[in-house]
């Protein structure tokens, strides 16, 4: 088994250059509000 | 049918002796992909400025003498769903439109730490998921050999590419039989290794307990370097086996004395099976008795369950591995949508195939609370008594020779409307995947024009008895020399 060792995570940059939008480095998606039926 | 195709080997030899430089090589191959792009269709894209840098590179280092190995300088291509760093990858999908992937898949690193130029990415079917590459957003590709007719897939752009001579060799994945069908419609070989040999890592996942990264090329020997190039451990694949990577080219010295062919009864039945494959096949283990095999009667008694057992083991791992593609992190988002969970019904609903998402819901609905007990779980069952039906046949045998299909290349349109049709076309080669075993298919005759596949089968982790088997047969046979006339 690999060593259970601390590495960096996955560069930001990377984790958004697909993002279909994002804003800063977060994913903007919509809003989930509670009480909304979830379909 | 005339001429022999060039192979990783001549190739190598021409570099080696300067007859031509690596940028040539290259060249022609993206001209050669321009002539016949409009009738194949078997590339998505082509990396044309990247592969001249890299054969200019790999021509420097043979001048200084620093080749990096037997591929080094040669161009390949890769199936599109093999991610990488800086290129498009869409899995035949409009879902991954302008997807750029951040990373490379361990295959694809390997062959380029190899020296192999990659000179673009190949059609199949959506998401690895169909039998004739006509499942691809980007339209269909069309089998060399006559071009009214399907490859096979779901690697069909691989094996098309390859068949016609645009490159010499080119990886694919293999989940029920996308690399050895298509190898077997096309007339050339193609390998599925066992399951861990070659890392998953960087493959889009389809059925993540079946896939495998393979190799096709015209040649067993070059399947075999292809396969040592990319085959071996990798900690990023956690279903990476650790057993070292064997010299596969070094075993192939053309003697099968002694061996012993096993020919499963359930897969010589005339019912449902063109007769004129048969004869092939059979023909084809006669020349290897003639060069003293062995050939014995075996069976594979569970079989009549092998297709039902992989639909409902693969369709619910898709449903699973699909289950990411929700327009929020990559890939297409819909436009238009009214809340999160219409995005996603949005985007899944414009973005998937009907093919994809009959999987999709299939894989779902066998998963489902009062349903897993009765299909993914009997099917689980059923697929441990499938692998040892091939466990007690190697008692008795060295491989396993079958035909790869029941039939010879069918028309483009024949099959797209009856899923199940299309689904039985896999039925000689979904047990492998479910045993985890390896598979092999070569060429090894022609029935109206069109090329027959046989398929070799082989223990766990023994490429090498397969790749010297039909070592063994291609240096006594012709078959892996044609090529289709409108390629020539």
């Amino acid at each position: 088994m690999r060593e259970d060792r601390a590495v960096p995570a996955i560069d930001p940059e990377l984790a958004l250059a697909n993002a279909p939008e994002r804003q800063g480095f977060a994913f903007v998606v919509p809003k989930v509000l509670e009480g909304e039926d979830p379909g | 049918m005339t001429d022999h195709p060039a192979t990783l080997e001549s190739l190598r030899d021409a570099l080696d002796t300067g007859a031509m430089s690596s940028r040539e090589l290259v060249e022609q191959c993206l001209d050669r992909v321009a002539e016949t792009e409009a009738g194949l269709h078997a590339f998505v894209g082509l990396r044309r400025e990247g592969a001249r840098a890299d054969a200019d590179a790999a021509d420097a280092r043979r001048t200084r003498g620093e080749v990096r190995s037997p591929l080094d300088g040669i161009p390949l291509a890769v199936k599109d769903n093999m991610v990488q760093t800086g290129e498009l990858t869409r899995c035949g999908s409009r879902i991954l439109e302008g997807f750029v992937s951040p990373y490379t898949a361990t295959a694809v690193a390997r062959l380029q730490a190899a020296g192999a130029i990659l000179i673009g990415r190949t059609n199949m079917d959506e998401f690895a998921m169909g039998s004739s590459t006509e499942h691809s957003v980007f339209g269909a590709t069309r089998n060399p050999w006559d071009r009214g007719r399907t490859p096979g897939g779901s690697s069909g752009g691989s094996a098309a590419a390859v068949a016609a001579g645009l490159v010499p060799g080119a990886l694919g994945s293999d989940t029920g039989g996308s690399i050895r069908q298509p190898a077997g419609f096309c007339g050339i070989a193609g390998l599925k290794p066992t399951y861990g040999r070659v890392s998953r890592w960087g493959l889009v996942a389809f059925a993540s307990s079946l896939d495998q990264i393979g190799v096709l090329a015209h040649t067993a020997g070059d399947c075999a370097r292809l396969l040592e190039a990319i085959a071996g451990h990798d900690p990023r694949d956690s279903t990476s086996l650790p057993e070292p990577v064997p010299r596969f080219a070094e075993a192939l010295s053309g003697d099968v004395s002694g061996f012993v062919l096993g020919l499963p009864r359930e897969y010589f039945v005339e019912e449902g099976v063109d007769p004129e494959v048969l004869n092939s096949v059979r023909a084809a283990v006669s020349v290897l008795e003639r060069a003293g095999a062995k050939v014995r009667e075996v069976s594979l008694p569970h079989t009549k369950y092998a297709v039902a057992t992989y639909y409902l083991v693969a369709m619910a791992e898709a449903s699973s591995n699909l289950a990411r593609y929700d327009g929020v992190r990559y890939g297409r988002r819909a436009e238009g949508y009214d809340g999160l969970t219409d995005m996603y019904r949005r985007s899944r609903s414009e973005g998937f195939g009907p093919e994809v998402k009959r999987r999709i819901v299939l894989g779902t609905y066998v998963l489902s609370a009062g349903y897993f007990d009765a299909y993914y779980r009997k099917a689980q069952q059923v697929r441990t008594l499938l692998r040892r039906d091939f466990e007690e046949a190697f008692r008795g045998c060295d491989a396993i020779a079958t035909p790869t299909s029941p039939e010879t290349a069918f028309r483009l349109g024949e099959k797209i409307d009856d899923p199940l049709r299309m689904y039985l076309s896999d039925v000689y080669t979904v047990s492998a995947n479910l045993a985890g075993i390896p598979g092999l298919s070569i060429p090894c005759g022609f029935v109206r024009g069109l090329p027959v596949g046989l398929q070799l089968l082989g223990r766990a982790l023994d490429e090498s008895t397969l790749l010297r088997v039909a070592d063994a047969f291609q240096r006594r046979t012709d078959h892996h020399t044609r090529v289709p006339p409108q390629a020539s």
